[in-house]
């Protein structure tokens, strides 16, 4: 008798401790398709790595500023999540600083990274993500249009009215071949690149300011050239509700000059267009400037499990799981220039994205203001107007600077 | 004995309310408690994430001096209610008067054209959303038949808002079910009497159906009248209130206060502004009544 109860606390004991050993870390993507597979395999070689850790890969998509914060309102946030919203969110992430600064081997494989991919998950000198992939911007070209026009290929260093030029003399209206594609309501994230090209930016150095600032000339002959193309029918639009979106018009054959990050290439690989990449262009004698796109991963201050949600967080951007992944580039140099057998960093496609990342100096807006995810649709609608002929850059931004500037107080 | 009576008595007072109980904890818990508390909400700077802080009436001065966003939105959703109601009326009644006829196989017809009303929302947008496609939709190729080249609907700030209304118009059911009932509670001899007496359909409806109807159509008109105002749905999946926010409607503008910007308390206090005029509307209309609305009394 004594025996059979001590065989079975032994057994529960036992199951107990099994069951308790089994960590399950929540994960959230803003991803889908794709790009949520190569997330899906990383965790599975993780769990794989690591026995008594689960990853639950929770794909938010669109909705996921939506259920980040429910989540963190309940108190029941994911343990992982893509991010790149420190503003908002860093209060409830954890800081990264001394966990990194502890743990040799994680510091040994970011001494590798560009500084600047570091600095964009920095919030107020506070490290708050890990950065595990990202996109410069540049121009693809179709070199069958050009070909077939006799017109030379665009060459690095070059400026807006050469792009302007270039694209006017492969717009075929009557084939409805146009010159470039813009978009109908871009994020204005992308296009800081083009405002800085000019001397402009979207909010004053210290984060104050937009009055001045965000509608300033430089700015307004940024939008009033790019919309001028767009009423001249040198460039036409993509993008919008049920359109086709301008890497879906690069990749029909009928646009010459296309911006974009190097998520549709794949794309354009697939549908045959022969193609080339080159820098983003300056404005007359002004530099070229660039804007990175960069996703991190980071973890939730109220994670239960924070010890193993930093392992995760490793093992994101190790060389392995970088390696797995292929729908942006890869953050560390050395992965870069051996790539499954590529070198990015020499390629002729690729190379444009690497290139140009030291043109990024300056601080993306979103840094600089907490207000940003708010005052960002108000910029978009400006964009929007001018580009849809409804308004001069002037007049768009200053209504931008109206509707906006309750959320700089 | 006596006792027992009492206590079945006091049994019998009870029941009733044990049956309507659910509701009433339903009505305390998820209408009046969230109501009383969107209030309290709206006296508060109240972000999702992150602390409170009590700012007395902010919300509302802020709304009214420095969002020019409140004045646009209020504007988009006038003018899609100044569209969308007298058309929504019309419509809705024509076709309670087709289906108000004696013809075989009613049940069919009115069942066909009750059934849009029980598509659900969203899916009822992005099917809607495909029709309207500027290059592919249903809507211009039907019209490109009979030599009209559509406008871009969803594209075109301009013609955005119709394309609205006219989505909008597709859910009759609920209001065309009213006059329907409405048609069916007019006297029969009154038509039978004008008849005798000459007059002819157009002055039987003129005469007859529609001051007989008055009482029904104050009923639909304020329903319609707040459902345009808390129309969030379509702008939502179809235009996300573009293009150029010429579909930003009230609702979605509080939408967007709350779940994009996370800015709950100010969110509430839009609610509220909108929970008064729709207040307004509606005494308005009511008082209005006494001069158009025949009670038969």
């Amino acid at each position: 008798m004594r025996f059979r109860v001590l065989w079975v606390s032994l057994v529960l004991l036992v199951l107990s401790a099994a069951l308790a050993q089994d960590v399950t870390l929540r994960f959230a993507s803003w991803d889908s398709g794709e790009a949520l597979e190569f997330q899906k395999q990383i965790a599975a070689a993780f769990e794989a790595a690591n026995p008594g850790i689960k990853v639950q890969v929770e794909a938010y998509s669109d909705g996921f500023d939506e259920k980040m914060a429910a989540g963190f309102g309940a108190g029941d946030p994911p343990d992982l999540a893509y991010m790149w919203n420190y503003p908002d969110y860093s209060p409830n992430l954890l800081p990264l600083d001394d966990l990194l600064n502890n743990d040799a081997e994680a510091t040994a494989q970011f001494e590798t990274y560009y500084q600047n991919l570091i600095d964009y998950n920095r919030y107020q000198g506070t490290l708050y993500g890990l950065p595990i992939g990202f996109s410069t911007h540049a121009i693809y070209y179709n070199k069958d249009l050009f070909d077939a026009a006799g017109v030379a290929y665009p060459q690095e260093g070059w400026t807006w009215e050469e792009f302007r030029a270039t694209a006017e003399q492969l717009t075929d209206a009557a084939n409805n071949q146009f010159g470039c594609v813009l978009e109908a309501a871009p994020d204005p994230y992308d296009w800081q690149a083009y405002f800085w090209s000019n001397g402009g930016t979207l909010v004053s150095s210290d984060g104050k300011a937009i009055e001045g600032v965000l509608n300033s000339p430089e700015n307004a002959e940024v939008l009033d050239f790019l919309g001028g193309m767009v009423k001249d029918s040198i460039c036409t639009l993509g993008g919008g509700n049920n359109q086709m979106s301008t890497s879906d018009l690069f990749a029909s054959g009928k646009i010459a000059l296309e911006q974009d990050g190097v998520w549709p290439m794949s794309q354009y690989k697939e549908a045959g267009i022969n193609f080339g990449t080159v820098s983003l262009p300056g404005f007359a004698d002004k530099p070229a400037k660039n804007v990175i796109n960069v996703a991190g991963i980071s973890i939730a201050k109220d994670s239960k499990h924070p010890e193993e949600a930093w392992k995760f967080a490793k093992f994101f951007i190790s060389s392995e799981a970088q390696r797995m992944r292929a729908a942006d580039l890869p953050v560390s140099p050395d992965v870069a220039a051996d790539f499954n057998g590529v070198n990015m960093l020499e390629d002729p496609h690729m190379s444009t994205f690497y290139n140009v990342i030291e043109q990024a100096t300056e601080m993306p807006a979103f840094l600089l203001t907490p207000a940003w995810s708010q005052i960002s649709s108000n910029i978009q609608n400006a964009i929007s107007a001018v580009m849809l002929g409804q308004a001069t850059g002037q007049q768009a931004l200053d209504e931008a600077v109206a509707t906006s500037k309750r959320f700089m107080e | 004995m006596t006792s027992a009576v009492k206590r079945l008595r006091l049994w019998g007072r009870v029941t009733p309310y044990l049956f309507i109980l659910p509701w009433m904890i339903g009505f305390l818990v998820f209408t009046l408690g969230p109501l009383i508390f969107s209030l309290v909400m709206s006296f508060f700077d109240w972000p999702i994430v992150g602390s409170r802080e009590f700012i007395a009436f902010d919300n509302y001065l802020t709304m009214f001096r420095d969002d020019p966003l409140f004045w646009k939105a209020l504007r988009v959703t006038l003018r899609f209610m100044v569209l969308f109601v007298p058309l929504n009326l019309m419509v809705a009644l024509g076709l309670a008067m087709l289906l108000a006829q004696d013809v075989k196989g009613m049940a069919i017809y009115r069942t066909c054209f009750f059934l849009p009303s029980v598509i659900s929302g969203v899916a009822l947008a992005i099917i809607w959303g495909w029709t309207f496609d500027g290059q592919f939709g249903l809507l211009n190729y039907g019209l490109s038949k009979i030599g009209i080249k559509g406008p871009n609907w969803l594209n075109d700030p301009a013609w955005a808002i119709v394309a609205m209304v006219i989505a909008s118009l597709w859910g009759q059911g609920a209001t065309m079910l009213v006059f329907l009932a409405g048609l069916k509670g007019i006297p029969k001899e009154l038509y039978e009497a004008a008849a005798i007496d000459g007059a002819r359909p157009a002055q039987r409806f003129w005469k007859i159906t529609l001051p007989m109807l008055t009482p029904t159509i104050l009923f639909n008109l304020i329903t319609a009248v707040i459902a345009s105002f808390q129309q969030l749905t379509l702008a939502l999946v179809m235009t996300g209130g573009g293009p150029l926010r010429s579909t930003y409607f009230y609702a979605l503008y509080v939408y967007e206060n709350a779940f994009k910007n996370f800015d709950m308390g100010y969110a509430a206090a839009n609610a509220w502004i909108m929970f008064v005029v729709i207040a307004l509307m509606t005494i308005i209309l009511f008082r209005s009544s006494r001069l158009w609305v025949f009670y038969e009394s």
